[in-house]
Order: structure tokens, then sequence, then C-alpha cells
């Protein structure tokens, strides 16, 4: 009778639980929906609304993506101008976090080329907006999402701040790695596929300058002119993908004299962040 | 009941005369009643809204304009601030901040920019639709709904500030998403919207829409048509070119509603702004309307003085017309007892007459003042509004 008694407990307890809708938090791009993650647990549902293959800085939510993105108990934004779509978006204040915010004396400012891929039309903002390559302001931003977990969702202090603690350890494990590879990477000129790398190179001392090729498609004449061009300007020794390249532009990146290498920002991604961008950091060494 | 048969037959037959005794007893009656209504209602409503207002900020200059303008969005805008206060209050974290930007009109409404959190605050309900959700897209209050004709999937254009100045804002087409029940408020008069959109009306936002083609010269050039649009329109195909210049700290707004957290909090954030070289002054709207509703008051005491000396003429010349009447009447009496009526009788019967003509005249008031009292919303905010 008390074993029945205490399975229907169990039971219902966990029917009743499970009944309690979690906390949905909105994050604009990949890494902030992996802080988000790793700092709450399962207190909350996080959710990074952008479709597989989009772009999260330049795609357009669709009606129900906004009601989503409005019925969110939090949303994290990454500040520096990320995802084109917030202007024209209605949002509660109330429920918005900047993740960048402590950073914006960092900010640094992007080049605003208008270009054209996959169809779709855009122009890079005042401000690069890849802002958690410079590790120690991924850093500030878990920060930002913790305090706001305990400020505005009322979880748990202490949880947080033992994830938050965890979290900015790998962080400053990555900020280290990227200093090393910065550090061996001295005396090489980079060409970016994208200017997606501002906070990267100028975190870690790399001298970059960018294209706007498309990694993943082939290579026009007009991509290899512009190459041309840049090598003409300061020759460029490597050339930074942000996927695995296709072999049209590795060949394309060959005839200009470059090698290659890749880092991918993580930018929209079910990936483990801190693993792979471990990984990724490995790989640039040389 | 000879008597009462008999009264009735007499007001019946002197119709006219009923009538207007009845009239003047029930406006004697009415008059004060709906006064004191309308009034006590207005404070109740001006000083109830104050009262959940708990803060306001704004840019230094008059308190009560910042009130009006910020509770009621009524009279005279004060200078803008900045949405540098906005963040910086945001940044206190003693409070959720709520910006207004209320500065164009549409349809004779005000249009209210502001965030979301304007409408969770003020706990709308819709009678139709929705609330915005993207640029361009306004709520209705239940007066410009009604007034307007308007409702969900129509739309409305902003009104130019100046007719005469061709640099003003450009007219911007509002696409209606939703209609709030009445609220007996100011906001039943207003329309609202992102705040984003105000700043797109005042042209610090806009969006590039393709010129209008004449044609094309022989080696591909593009000729635009001279032809404008006549306002700003801002649809699915053009919304994402849609942007904002400058920077956004210095975006204005009108006022801020901040709510404390807690009253620790409101007291810190007063003392945030008390400096005499602060350029943005943080009021609390509940004494300040008190001030105006006192001075208000203080003119219905006059108002009931000239009421009184007015209802008593009245009375008088109501008396006068009684006595004149009975003078009348005196050979109809004599009749009377001619005819083997009491010496009461002609005093029940015309006591009776008065006794019908009084009940005539406390219904017409009673009705008066429950209408003036089911309609005193809306009559407060016509009647008080163009007064602020």
């Amino acid at each position: 009778m008390r074993l029945t008694v205490s399975v229907f407990i169990l039971l219902f307890g966990a029917l009743a639980s499970s009944a309690i809708a979690k906390p949905l938090v909105v994050a604009v791009n990949s890494p902030l929906a992996y802080f988000a993650q790793r700092l709450a647990g399962d207190a909350v549902e996080v959710v990074m609304p952008a479709p597989e293959g989009e772009d999260p800085a330049f795609w357009q939510p669709g009606s129900q993506d906004i009601a989503q993105i409005q019925a969110a108990d939090l949303v994290l934004l990454n500040g520096a101008g990320f995802a084109t779509w917030l202007p024209q978006v209605s949002l509660r204040r109330s429920r918005l976090v900047d993740t960048s915010a402590k950073a914006k004396d960092r900010y640094l400012r992007g080049d605003s080329l208008a270009h054209t891929h996959g169809g779709d039309s855009h122009e890079h903002g005042n401000f690069a907006s890849v802002t958690w390559l410079d590790f120690s302001i991924a850093s500030l931003q878990a920060e930002a999402i913790a305090t706001a977990f305990k400020r505005k969702l009322k979880l748990e202090g202490d949880a947080v701040d033992a994830a938050l603690a965890s979290l900015q350890a790998d962080l400053a494990e990555l900020d280290a790695a990227a200093t090393a590879a910065g550090a061996a990477l001295q005396g090489q000129a980079f060409a970016g596929s994208h200017p997606v790398y501002h906070y990267f190179a100028a975190a870690y001392g790399l001298d970059m300058r960018y294209l706007h090729w498309e990694a993943a498609e082939t290579i026009t004449a007009e991509n290899e002119a512009d190459l041309a061009a840049l090598q003409g300007e300061r020759k460029a020794d490597i050339m930074l993908f942000e996927f695995p390249p296709s072999t049209s532009a590795v060949e394309a990146a060959e005839r200009g004299g470059l090698r290659y290498l890749v880092l991918d920002p993580l930018v929209n991604t079910d990936a483990d962040f801190v693993e792979t961008m471990r990984q990724a950091l490995a790989a640039l060494r040389p | 009941m000879p008597s009462l048969y008999l009264a009735l037959a007499y007001l019946r037959y002197h119709w006219l005369k009923s009538l207007v005794m009845v009239l003047a007893t029930g406006l004697i009656l009415a008059v004060p009643l709906v006064t004191q209504s309308l009034l006590t209602r207005s404070q109740e409503l001006m000083t109830a809204r104050a009262q959940t207002t708990p803060l306001l900020l704004g840019r230094q200059g008059s308190a009560m304009d910042l009130a009006i303008k910020a509770l009621y969005f009524q009279g005279q805008a004060p200078q803008p601030a900045s949405m540098a206060t906005v963040d910086q209050l945001w940044d206190t974290g003693y409070a959720d901040i709520i910006p207004l930007h209320i500065r164009y009109r549409a349809g004779g409404a005000a249009v209210v920019g502001t965030s979301l959190d304007y409408l969770d605050f003020r706990d709308f309900q819709y009678q139709s639709g929705r609330a915005f959700s993207l640029i361009g897209e306004v709520v209705l209050g239940s007066e410009v709904a009604r007034k307007l004709e308007l409702a969900p999937g129509q739309s409305l254009v902003s009104q130019p500030e100046n007719l005469f100045d061709l640099t003003a804002s450009y007219p911007l087409q509002l696409d209606v998403v939703g209609v709030l029940e009445p609220t007996g408020s100011p906001d039943d008069g207003a329309i609202f919207t992102d705040i984003k959109t105000s700043w797109i009306i005042q042209g610090i936002g806009h969006g590039h829409d393709d010129v209008i083609a004449a044609g094309v010269t022989p080696d591909g050039v593009i000729v635009a048509n001279a032809a404008q649009r006549q306002f700003a329109r801002i649809t699915d195909e053009n919304r994402a070119s849609f942007h904002f210049h400058g920077d956004p700290e210095g975006y204005p707004v009108t006022a801020v509603i901040a709510l404390p957290y807690d009253h620790k909090s409101k007291t810190i954030l007063r003392g945030l702004f008390q400096s005499p070289d602060s350029s943005i002054q943080a009021i609390q709207p509940a004494p300040l309307i008190g001030q105006l509703m006192e001075s208000l008051f203080r003119f219905k005491a006059v108002l009931d003085a000239v009421v009184a000396v007015v209802a008593l003429a009245a009375l008088f010349a109501l008396g006068l017309a009684v006595f004149l009447s009975l003078q009348l009447r005196q050979a109809e009496m004599r009749t009377n007892y001619q005819l083997g009526a009491d010496r009461w009788f002609s005093l029940r019967l015309v006591s009776l007459e008065l006794l019908l003509l009084l009940t005539g005249g406390v219904a017409l008031a009673a009705l008066a003042w429950l209408t003036a009292d089911a309609l005193v919303g809306e009559l407060v905010v016509l009647l008080i509004a163009p007064v602020l």
C-alpha cells in the first residue's frame, strides 16, 4: 500500500512538474543560446529561432517567429547591431538583455559594403558584431546572461553562479588558446573570407583584411578580382574561412597565393561552442 | 381616491404647464447632482491615473506640462529627453522603464510611441486584434476606433506637424492591428505604436523604396519618375530596409515612466535627478495632479455657490408660478366646495398635484444623473481634455 502511494506521489509530482512551463529564453545566435543553456541547464527552454543554414545576423523572422520571440520571458541580444530584424520588431524592453552592453566601449567598426549572396542582398552594418570571438567579451556576455537569469527569471543564484564560473573558466581557456594561436601566427597577413573576424583579429593580434566570399559557393570572377585587388594592396598569406571551403574557393585562394584555415564563428549551430572552438583554435596553430 | 384621479386629470389637461414644471424641477435638482458626479469622477480618474504612475521623468522644465502630456496626452509638449536617459535608468536596475514619444497625431488623436511594456503596464484588453509587433503597426483606443470607424486590417495616415514646412516629417501610413477595450481613461482617445514608428514619422528612421521608373535610357540607366508618394508606407517588401540614423542614445523621448521595484528604489531614482545641474527632472505625478485638483475644486466651491443661488431663484419662480396658478383656480375650488367636497379636499388636491410634479422632477433628475454617471468616463475625457 505504502509503495503504491509513493509511486502515485512520484508520478503525480513528475506530471505536475512537467506541466509547469519553463521560462522561454530566446537567443539571437547560437553562442548566446549555448551560454544560456550552460548557465541555466534544464531550468529554462532556450531557443535560437533562425532556421538552420540562415545567418541569424541577417535573417528576417516571420510572423510566427515574432510571436514566439514576443512571448519569450527573456530575449538575449548580442548587441553591436547584430540581428538586423531588431529595429523592425516590437519587443518588451523589460525582457531584453543586451549581453555586450558592458563591452560597448570595445565595439569595433565594421565595413559597410553592400553585397549579395544566395539571392539575399545585405549590408554589413556600422559595428562589427561577432563580438564573442574575443573570448573576454564572450565572458562578459555570459556574465550578463547570468545576471539576467538571477534578476529577471529568479533562478537559483548559487547554481547560476557555479555554472558561470565553470563557463568563464572555459572561455578563459579559449582566450589563452586564441592568444597562443595569435602569437604563433604573428608576421602572417590574413584575408578573411567574410568580415566576421574583427574582434578575433583585434584581440589576438592578427593582421586581417576582408573579402566577401561565400566559402561554400562557387567563386566568381568578381570574387577573384576582389582577391587580386586585395593582394595588390598588401599580400596576404592565409585566408580564413568561416566554413570548410568549396573546392572552387580553395583553388581560387591557391591561385591567389594563399593557403587557408577555417575558424567557424558558430553563429548558427547546435555544436558544443567550447569544444568546437577549442578544436578550431588548436587547428589554427601552425 | 377621487383626489388622485382629479389631480392626474388636471395635470393631464394642463400638460404643457405640467411638463414645464417637471422640467424646471428636474433641472434644479439635476444640475448640482450631475456637476458633483462629473467633478468627483474626473477627480477620481485623474488622480487614479496619476497614482498608478509612480514616477515620471523628462527634461527640466514645467513639471505640470510633463505630467499632463505623459498621463493625458494633452497640452504643451515638453522639451524632449533622449534615449540615453532611458538607458541610464535601465542600467540602474531599480525600475522597469517605459519610454513615451508623444508628438504626432493621426486622425486627430495623439500617436503615443512607446514599448509593449506600456500595454502591459496599463493592463489593456483587446476589443479586437492584437498588440503591435512590427514598425508601422498601431493599436487604437476604443474612442478613436469608434470615431474614425477603423478596425484591424484598415489604416490611417499620420498628420504632418506643419503643412507649410516642406522639410518637416513625412506622413506615414499606420496599419491598425488592434482596438482596445474602453478604459474610461485618456488611453481611449490615443493611438499606440512602437516608439520606433514614431521615430520613423519624425524622420530619424526610414526605408528605401525603389524609384518609380519613367523609362530606361539606351545605355540602361533608369530614369526616375518625378512623381512622389504622398505618404510613406511600411510594407512586407520594404520593411527590412527600414533603419535608423544617428546615435541611438540621442533619439528623442517626450517622457519616461519609471516603475520602481520597491520604495527604496523609487527614493534612490528620485535622488539621482535631484541635483540642480541635472538636465532631467523626476516627478511624482500623484501630488502634482492632487494640487491641480485642489485648484479645480476651489473653483467648484464658487460653482456650487452659483448653482445654489440659481436654484434658489428658480425655486422662487416655481413657487410664484404655483401661487399664481392657485389664485387663478379660486373659482374651481369654490365649485368643488359647492359640489360637496370637504374643506380639506382642495388642499389635498393641490398637494397631490405638487407631489406628482415633484416626483416627475425627481425622476427626471435621477435619470439625468444616472445617464451622466454611466457616460461620465467619456464626458470627463471630452470636457476635461480640451481644458488640459
